[in-house]
């Protein structure tokens, strides 16, 4: 006896079936998540938003006391670490990102080393305003600040990696990877808005197909040049349809209008599909050819 | 990125870096008198 998916009228690609029962299904979808890292939630990220806290009651407590400026230098320090909290988890999604690629640029913005200095500018406002510490020792607490900081989370990622990463071509393909993946995460964005389970999914499924293909022009930058036409058309035309889509599917309300764009979504998948199945097909030519020009020469030399 | 005991240790540092400067300045401003006017008085 066969297992059978479970899913009824009511499920995720249900179906309503006469008497109810559920249409069996061993066509499972393909892998949405492959070759996507779990995002990482860092306790140390968290708890720094945590730590200020109390600045906030010394503001409250000072401003009972008519201490205005006190109050103000209370906000300025929480405001720093705060804004630092919120940096250091910005460069760490940011290092995530650049440790997953295998061609990247550093971020334009050093997010982590921003942080540290925002944590100590903080500590060292709240050591001199708020407890009332002479000038020395705040900026021996905001010098301290800096290196735990530092040594806690790091800096940032200052150097390019990749192939010849100094040429003008890898900059370019750097530059599409960049453009494309800017786009995919505004998809994810608009469709998670529509809250529709089944476009949700079939756009997740699109998206594992294209992250293939960004996949493979990493491992491979010639194959920018093939799948120009894929990442500038078919892509720009994705992002575009699930933004209009998004704006428009309440306003409209037309039944039509979202089977459309589920064909255009199937569409843009079974070619996405085929240009990386062409670069594999290409790959391979150039790799026979490569070994075929080889053995011509060892044969010459031999011979 | 995997975190180790330095980076922990650093940060337990940086933490009562943080925590000590706040709940201190929160102790100062609950006393009563603004903090600067008391460093000018003493």
């Amino acid at each position: 006896m066969s297992a059978r998916r479970f899913g009824g009228q009511f499920s995720p690609k249900g179906h309503a079936v006469k008497g109810g029962a559920s249409a069996p299904s061993s066509v499972l979808p393909p892998e949405r998540f492959a070759g996507r890292k779990a995002s990482q939630v860092d306790v140390r990220g968290l708890l720094l938003f945590v730590l200020p806290a109390p600045l906030l009651l010394a503001a409250i407590g000072n401003i009972g006391g008519g201490a205005i400026f006190g109050a103000l230098m209370d906000l300025v320090a929480f405001a720093a670490l705060m804004l630092g909290a919120w940096l250091v988890r910005e460069g760490q999604s940011a290092q995530l990102a650049y440790d997953a690629r295998a061609v990247a640029r550093p971020p334009a913005f050093p997010r982590k080393t921003v942080a540290a200095g925002l944590a100590a500018a903080g500590v060292g406002i709240a050591v001199f305003f708020g407890w009332g510490q002479d000038l020395i020792t705040a900026i021996g607490f905001a010098a301290l600040t800096a290196a735990a900081h530092l040594a806690s989370f790091g800096t940032d990622p200052m150097k390019s990696k990749g192939i010849d990463l100094h040429t003008a071509e890898a900059e370019r393909v750097a530059d599409a990877l960049d453009k494309a993946e800017a786009k995919i995460a505004e998809i994810e964005s608009a469709t998670r808005t529509l809250g529709d389970r089944e476009i949700t999914g079939r756009v997740a499924t699109l998206l594992a197909s294209i992250r293939d293909l960004l996949a493979m022009i990493e491992k491979d930058p010639r194959d920018l040049t093939r799948a120009r036409r894929y990442l500038s058309v078919n892509l720009t035309g994705a992002h575009e349809a699930t933004r209009k889509y998004a704006e428009n599917h309440e306003r409209l309300s037309d039944p039509k209008l979202r089977d459309d764009y589920l064909a255009l979504l199937g569409e843009l998948e079974a070619s996405f599909d085929r240009g990386r199945e062409k670069l594999l097909q290409d790959d391979r030519t150039d790799l026979e050819v490569e070994i075929e020009v080889l053995r011509e020469r060892l044969g010459q030399e031999t011979g | 990125m995997t975190t180790t005991w330095v980076h922990w240790l650093a940060f337990v540092v940086l933490a009562a870096l943080i925590g000590t400067s706040s709940c201190q300045a929160w102790l100062s401003a609950g006393a009563g008198a603004p903090p600067m006017i008391d460093r000018q008085a003493g």
